[in-house]
């Protein structure tokens, strides 16, 4: 049987990244989004002994984290961070992608937080639209319903961003 | 299937298997087309959304982790009563020494012999997975040369270790490593804990063991085979 620490360092290590992107998405700040993963790994330490589906670990953190985001703001201890400011991929990654990669990602922050978080729930973290729904606290049909406008307008966006750059190149 | 509750079904779930959806792709070779520009947008979305993450996080949040966990001794009533003679003998071989020096290697003490965090599982770790750890320090082990009962983050006395348990898991040797700037000078020996003191540039290796041989031979092979790059 594995031991509390043995459980929690198995937990980071299958879930610090995926947790950290989806802060990233979420928060829209690096260095914000990295103390909130803290946080919320913190947190998991605190209550691992009420973790029992193992299977439920990556939802189990997810609502954590999105606990500890609401608390940020309840606590007003960070900064608001202008969304329009910021980019949730750093620079760095930025420049390496090709123009494809960073159109998409123009595309997926003009979406709606609405349409946005439960494509980010579902391409990112693989959720089922049952754990979306549990998660956002809505019904399915909602989710399905928000993951079809979410692509249906990346969708949109891109084409239209292909067409400028088609024209614009011939 | 009409084209609209198609398109609303793959948008909504890319990598649906639903039989509807997989039989109307197959028959119309529009559908199909659709479906396919559509998982490959998801496979470039997931590529996006895939933003790096910081090679240290998981060594922070475990660090963190051990920070705030305070030693939690099993039984620390008995223990002071069941490990009054190896106490004794210990203070002994570190008489003239100064207070937190001595509390120091008191509470090292108590984490080889007590600390519920440092259990042995029965599972080994793994030669990689160590180095992950031993990482946080520079340092590395180019080869193994025993078996590792655990490796595990802790705070002894305040300050932050990584504490890894070689050999027999009836009598362990420990291996603490700790940051350069702890002074842990002097030499500890003694008919039941045997104790050394390795000093490397960029940290301190303290080792503590109860079987004279086995400790003599992990100690040895230990400081053969680790090196710290910084």
């Amino acid at each position: 049987m594995m031991t509390k620490q043995h459980k929690y360092e198995t937990l980071v290590r299958a879930f610090h990244a995926d947790i950290f992107r989806y802060a990233i998405w979420l928060i829209k700040d690096k260095s914000i989004a990295e103390d909130v993963v803290q946080e919320t790994f913190l947190r998991a330490w605190k209550s691992l002994d009420n973790l029992h589906d193992e299977q439920a670990a990556k939802a189990w953190l997810i609502t954590i984290l999105r606990r500890e985001n609401a608390r940020r703001f309840e606590r007003k201890r960070f900064d608001l961070v202008d969304i329009d400011d910021v980019s949730a991929i750093d620079e760095q990654a930025s420049s390496d992608g090709n123009a494809q990669q960073r159109e998409l990602h123009a595309a997926i922050e003009q979406l709606s937080d609405e349409y946005k978080e439960p494509l980010v729930m579902q391409a990112l973290l693989g959720f089922s639209g049952d754990e979306i729904a549990q998660q956002l606290n809505l019904n399915k049909n909602t989710v399905m319903t928000r993951l079809f406008r979410a692509r249906s307008q990346l969708k949109k966006i891109m084409t239209h961003e292909h067409s400028i750059t088609g024209h614009a190149n011939g | 299937m009409d084209e609209l509750t198609f398109r609303r079904h793959v948008l909504a779930d890319p990598y649906s298997v639903d039989p509807e959806i997989v039989r109307a792709a197959h028959e119309d070779p529009a559908k199909k087309q659709f479906w396919q520009e559509i998982k490959q947008q998801e496979t470039e979305l997931q590529a996006v959304l895939s933003v790096p993450v910081p090679d240290d996080l998981a060594d922070k949040l475990l660090w963190q982790q051990a920070s705030h966990s305070r030693p939690v001794l099993k039984q620390p009533r008995v223990w002071y009563a069941t490990a009054a003679s190896v106490m004794l003998v210990i203070t002994a071989s570190w008489i003239g020494l100064n207070t937190p020096k001595q509390r120091f290697y008191d509470d090292a003490l108590a984490h080889v012999q007590h600390v519920s965090e440092h259990e042995i599982t029965g599972e080994l770790v793994s030669l990689a997975s160590l180095n992950t750890k031993l990482a946080r320090f520079g340092g590395i082990i180019n080869e193994a040369f025993g078996h590792i009962l655990s490796a595990n983050f802790c705070v002894i006395d305040g300050v932050e270790s990584l504490h890894v348990q070689m050999g027999n898991p009836d009598n362990p040797t420990s291996i603490f490593v700790l940051p350069k700037d702890v002074d842990v000078t002097g030499t500890l020996n003694d008919k039941e804990i045997n104790g050394k003191i390795l000093e490397y540039q960029a940290a301190n290796i303290l080792i503590m063991g109860t079987v004279s041989d086995t400790f003599s031979n992990i100690a040895d092979h230990f400081a053969q085979h680790v090196a710290f790059t910084r």
